[in-house]
């Protein structure tokens, strides 16, 4: 693919340092303002107007450059939350216990270091780590089955009263994990899922100010996906700003040790387009021949049914709305490490920025 | 006596697995040479710090010891898709495993140790499994074994590239287990003493007490102390095996009476208890039967030597993150000070 220049020459350094600051603020569903306030900050220079919607949606308007009366609208959606853990007691000797917001692996929560979002003292640094029992007190058997959720807890190093004073039965936590950058132009960071795809959301709109875009475009980083009660932040969003067209970016599997090839796909190997019944045939066979014209590598994701992203709920809003998916593989996927490649971000931004700019040759005609 | 954090907190983040302590003795000794009398490093690689009485009198032969090393990883093999097999070194929990950051061999290069999404389990009991060795892997980012080859390979270290933080009285840190015991030493360094006082920072205590015991062959001491961070068993996974909740975090020094690889000395133990209430500082006896450190081949070295332990209860030892109170790091130094100062008074 000798047209596809590789995108981190110059680049790397600002999109490491775009992606440091998004998966280090932290923001599960339901408690996004943190991440939110990030987001805002990145997504302001870059949009005609900013706001922050009921259900706590980053939504950044972005007035199209050709102005004609029909128009239209564009959604891209990448979404806000991470998941986390909700305080659901605190014990008299200041140990937090909880339970789950989203799908935590609690094979992987052993030894992590939390953050709280305190409401009693918001703003206030409150850590905690879930401790670990050493060896020196198990019976041989313990290290044969993983430690249920039920028996993990927080220790944020209070005792009862002064462990009261700080955290709430409601607050919510979510895990610290240092921002690293590994070798080949890959990072490993909390909450990948989703803000490398609010890092290409954010680095679309840098393309779109350099370029005309016959549409509106509407930025939004979804509140409440994360959470299992459905796509919430998406779909009100997109019920307020009726799109005729909505794109959806959002993570997918990476390969990894032992993980099925056919199961996953390669880092650094192009944006992941989705196929299937929650995606407009059209929208994803055009989104295909555009990457094959720019010469960048894709790879394609057939999915039979409920897509597990935004563009479930945002597909069904209002009247129907055609939705397309395109995809970042990430390794180790809802764990504190999760690992991507730095070249994918930039490439979805080109692919979806040309898109955006080119709206006026879809066809979404049915042709049957 | 005010904590050096600062220092406190290099010694806690420098990496020193079992067999590779260079960068924690290289602290050390820069930091003690000042004050020391005579610095050397014998053929294990345990440090020995020797610091002459102060006048004339009774010539005791005291040894003080505390372990650098710490439980980590070992890099056993680069596979073709350039992640980094290991091993374990000394007592990791394998189910702290997944998920975790750590830094590789002494160029610190970082990785991760993934995990199979939990999107990937089918079945319920997957979620009870712990995973083998085998399963698990180091990915540095390397897309090739050539590419991960030239940054770490097999022999190589891998520690938890944890930060040192201090939340009021708490500080969290990896291998509070012992760098806590390295710090009291330093700390003790500063003083003189009216007997010889060797100080020996051991290596390979955590894979079998290994330095130790070469050490106390080699200087022969009369008496000996070893300085610990302890694990603290106040917590609700500790409790539920019925164990009681002793030692507890900020419950003041730790004393060993006897643990699974020494009884210490009846007449050591009683100096540190009468010092303890005599300063009016709170102490703690070690649940009996749990643990072992350097005192267990120190004791037995040559013709035997009277032992003592003094530890820093600490929350979640041999894990990425162990926590521990400051006051009581303040509580063990005075104590052991205060108990040197009148050990030649000691009838034995």
């Amino acid at each position: 693919m000798k047209n596809d220049p590789s995108p981190l020459q110059g680049e790397h350094k600002k999109i490491i340092s775009l992606l440091n600051q998004l998966t280090q603020a932290h923001g599960p569903s339901g408690y996004e303002a943190p991440a939110a306030r990030v987001v805002s900050e990145k997504l302001k220079p870059l949009a005609d107007e900013v706001a922050i919607d009921r259900l706590g949606s980053v939504v950044a308007y972005k007035k199209a450059s050709r102005p004609k009366a029909s128009n239209g609208k564009v959604l891209l959606a990448a979404h806000l939350d991470e998941i986390g853990l909700l305080v659901t007691s605190i014990e008299q000797e200041g140990y937090l216990r909880f339970t789950n917001i989203g799908g935590i692996d609690p094979r992987t929560l052993l030894g992590q270091e939390v953050f709280i979002h305190s409401s009693l003292k918001p703003g206030k640094k409150i850590f905690g780590v879930i401790g670990a029992k050493p060896p020196h007190y198990q019976n041989p058997q313990e290290q044969e089955s993983m430690v249920p959720l039920a028996d993990l807890y927080i220790d944020i190093g209070r005792g009862g009263a002064a462990a009261k004073r700080a955290v709430a039965v409601g607050d919510a936590a979510t895990l610290r994990s240092v921002f690293s950058e590994l070798q080949g132009g890959r990072a490993s960071a909390k909450s990948l899922d989703d803000r490398i795809g609010c890092a290409a959301m954010i680095m679309t709109l840098e393309h779109l100010s350099t370029r005309a875009h016959p549409r509106d475009v509407y930025a939004v980083a979804t509140s409440q996906e994360e959470a299992g009660l459905g796509f919430l932040g998406a779909s009100t969003s997109a019920f307020k700003i009726k799109p005729d067209l909505a794109l959806v970016i959002d993570v997918t599997h990476a390969d990894m040790p032992l993980a099925p090839e056919h199961r996953t796909f390669s880092l650094a190997k192009g944006p992941v387009i989705a196929i299937g019944p929650n995606f407009h045939p059209a929208v994803a066979q055009s989104l295909i021949s555009l990457a094959r014209r720019l010469e960048m590598p894709y790879q394609i994701e057939p999915l039979a049914g409920n897509s597990g992203t935004d563009a479930v709920d945002i597909q069904v809003t209002g009247a129907g709305i055609p939705t397309g998916l395109v995809s970042l593989p990430v390794r180790y996927m809802h764990t504190p490490v999760e690992t991507a490649n730095l070249a994918d971000i930039e490439r979805v931004a080109r692919l979806l920025a040309t898109f955006i700019s080119e709206l006026d040759q879809l066809d979404l005609a049915w042709k049957d | 006596m005010k904590i050096d954090l600062e220092f406190l907190g290099a010694l806690t983040e420098a990496p020193g697995i079992s067999g590779h302590e260079s960068r924690v003795r290289s602290l050390i000794r820069d930091k003690v040479a000042p004050y020391a009398d005579e610095v050397r490093t014998d053929a294990m690689g345990n440090l020995f710090i020797t610091k002459k009485s102060k006048g004339r009198g009774r010539k005791l032969r005291v040894m003080l010891a505390a372990h650098m090393d710490e439980v980590g990883l070992l890099i056993t093999f680069v596979d073709k898709s350039g992640y980094l097999r290991f091993t374990r070194v000394g007592g990791i929990d394998p189910r702290l495993l997944p998920a975790k950051r750590v830094l590789v061999g002494p160029k610190n290069v970082p990785g991760v140790i993934g995990t199979w999404p939990v999107h990937f389990l089918r079945r319920r009991t997957d979620r009870d499994r712990v995973p083998s060795d085998e399963e698990l892997a180091i990915d540095i980012g390397a897309s090739s074994q050539e590419e991960a080859q030239a940054l770490a390979g097999p022999g190589d270290y891998a520690y938890f590239g944890t930060k040192t933080e201090r939340w009021g009285d708490i500080l969290k840190a990896k291998a509070l287990d012992d760098r806590l015991g390295c710090y009291l030493l330093t700390e003790l360094l500063k003083n003189r003493y009216p007997f010889d006082l060797e100080a020996v920072f051991t290596v390979q205590e955590e894979v079998g007490l290994r330095g130790a015991a070469v050490a106390a062959y080699d200087f022969r001491p009369d008496l000996a102390f070893i300085l610990e961070g302890t694990g603290a068993a106040d917590f609700p996974l500790a409790q539920k095996s019925g164990q009681g909740s002793t030692p507890a975090l900020g419950g003041g020094p730790v004393i060993t009476v006897m643990d699974r690889s020494v009884f210490c000395d009846r007449h050591l133990v009683q100096l540190l208890i009468d010092t303890s209430k005599s300063l009016g500082i709170p102490y703690q006896l070690k649940r009996p039967g749990i643990g072992g450190t350097d005192a267990g081949r120190i004791s037995l070295s040559g013709g035997g030597v009277r032992t003592a332990v003094v530890a820093v209860a600490c929350r979640y030892i041999h894990s990425p993150a162990a926590l521990t109170s400051i006051r009581d790091i303040h509580r063990c130094l005075k104590l052991m000070h205060e108990s040197l100062k009148h050990l030649n008074n000691l009838k034995i």
